[in-house]
């Protein structure tokens, strides 16, 4: 009986330095994603489609400087130079405008809050493969019901990230990201972050925002009378004009974000909501009391129907 | 110039068209009016192709919009509102039938939205593609937000839309 108990002991304490490596690994490879020289292709899948993009990367004097570039269909160029962005688009492409700007996975993320993505997702190594030419050790983590599991596989040495996954509660691969080409600690010249685009006549510039310290939804009119376990208030902002009112809310566990939008007067309920997913999104678009709510997120349906469920309006005093 | 319309005009009936797309849309139909029965043939044919359910009642808009001559030269935001609302209309056929052709997994509790046509009207039309231009900067909203946090952020691409249910 002692012996057994040593070894329970024992194996607890192999198991613990196991789950704080997965968890270093982490940690480095959001680092290693912004503070190393590196040049590439990848492609991003969601759902069924997928977009081919290049990257090059250069992290000189505490500053990273990155071009993308999109391959395949409308010709987008974004340069990313510390916290401004700029995307080039050829003339004849504003149809591409209205997208949001791609970017790598982790190449914004400040810093990961290891403790908090540890309370929601349970980590764990599950081997190595080859990606992209180069060695990787598998890390997953693994979600609960109201999140998607994720999947990472970083370089061995460097701990770059090559290829990541989210995966549904059945085991589908809902969105990839995967280096098909790429070379690492490489000397990058000025002249490959230069976009090719810089000279056509149609430019797009977008300023980066830098999220606010503390978010804060006092006064809202809306409520969230439920959110699934971990999730908290990362963004709010609102305003009130003529057209009604409009809040909007991003929550984050860590890892996984979702945003809630109230717009609109208290009109009378139309009645329908309509769900629409595209890879690991959902978007839900419904009404309470009148208002129009929208949930989108990278969650699952039965994550976004509850919190629109449980979620409450106020009516303006008449 | 015609093409680009047309392919935008293309879009639209996918439920994918972007605001550039029904400016283009609005700038063809002001050169060249007559676009407007010309498309709504080719939605009426996708349609057919695809064996959805068609419900046509664009062409009483048409009927209903001013004498083209005065079409040309109108530039007021009020018609170009009505307009806007035509051209949804006409997509709009195919719109309501395509959510039949949509929906996924019969065994989804899935309740397709019929409206009836005496309910299609351009408020209606306007109304979805009000809703539409509004997701689509939704998604723009959250990929920004959702790009301080989460390790996959990406341009929102065409959504599927996988289900459509009435309360």
């Amino acid at each position: 009986m002692r012996s057994y108990l040593y070894l329970c002991a024992l194996l607890l304490l192999g198991a613990a330095p196991v789950q704080a490596m997965e968890w270093q690994w982490l940690n480095a490879m959001r680092q290693s994603v912004q503070e190393t020289n590196y040049r590439g292709d990848y492609i991003h899948r969601r759902g069924d489609q997928t977009n081919a993009y290049s990257i090059v990367h250069r992290f000189d004097q505490g500053q990273a400087v990155e071009l993308l570039r999109q391959l395949d269909g409308d010709m987008i160029e974004i340069l990313r130079d510390g916290l401004r962005t700029v995307c080039y688009f050829p003339d004849g492409s504003e149809a591409a405008m209205t997208h949001a700007v791609p970017a790598a996975p982790f190449s914004q993320v400040a810093e990961l809050d290891l403790q908090r993505i540890g309370e929601n997702y349970q980590a764990r190594a599950s081997g190595e493969q080859r990606v992209a030419g180069f060695n990787a050790r598998i890390i997953e983590l693994k979600g609960d019901e109201w999140r998607y599991s994720q999947r990472f596989w970083l370089e061995t040495e460097s701990n770059l990230l090559l290829q990541s996954e989210l995966i549904s509660a059945d085991g589908q691969v809902l969105e990839q990201f995967r280096f098909t080409r790429l070379e690492i600690a490489v000397t990058i010249e000025d002249v490959e972050l230069t976009p090719s685009l810089k000279d056509a006549a149609v430019l797009q510039q977008v300023a980066f925002r830098s999220p606010a310290d503390v978010a804060n939804d006092a006064g809202y009119r809306s409520a969230l009378d439920w959110l699934p376990a971990g999730f908290s208030l990362a963004h709010a902002e609102a305003r009130q004009d003529s057209t009604g009112i409009y809040e909007q809310r991003t929550f984050s566990d860590g890892l996984t974000s979702f945003s809630v939008f109230i717009e609109g007067l208290a009109l009378p309920a139309t009645g329908q909501s309509t769900l629409a997913k595209m890879g690991a999104t959902t978007a839900l678009m419904t009404a309470v009391n009148g208002y129009s709510v929208t949930i989108i997120g990278e969650i699952p349906a039965l994550t976004a129907k509850k919190i629109a469920q449980m979620l409450s309006i106020d009516r303006p005093a008449l | 110039m015609k093409a680009k319309a047309n392919e935008a005009f293309s879009a639209f009936l996918d439920g994918e068209a972007s605001e550039i797309d029904v400016q283009r849309m609005l700038k063809a139909l002001d050169e060249q009016p007559a676009l407007l029965s010309q498309w709504h043939g080719l939605s009426k044919a996708k349609a057919g192709l695809q064996g959805e359910v068609l419900i046509d009642t664009a062409l009483t808009f048409a009927a209903a919009v001013p004498a083209e001559t005065s079409a040309v030269n109108s530039t007021g935001w009020r018609f170009r509102l009505q307009q806007a609302g035509i051209a949804a209309a006409v997509a709009l056929v195919v719109i309501t039938g395509a959510r039949y052709s949509l929906t996924p997994e019969p065994s989804a509790p899935v309740v397709a939205t019929v409206v009836a046509p005496e309910r299609i009207n351009t408020a209606l039309a306007q109304q979805q593609f009000e809703a539409q231009r509004r997701l689509d900067q939704y998604l723009r909203e959250h990929a920004e937000q959702a790009s301080f946090t989460t390790g996959h952020v990406v341009v929102p691409a065409q959504l599927q839309w996988v289900e459509a249910q009435s309360e």
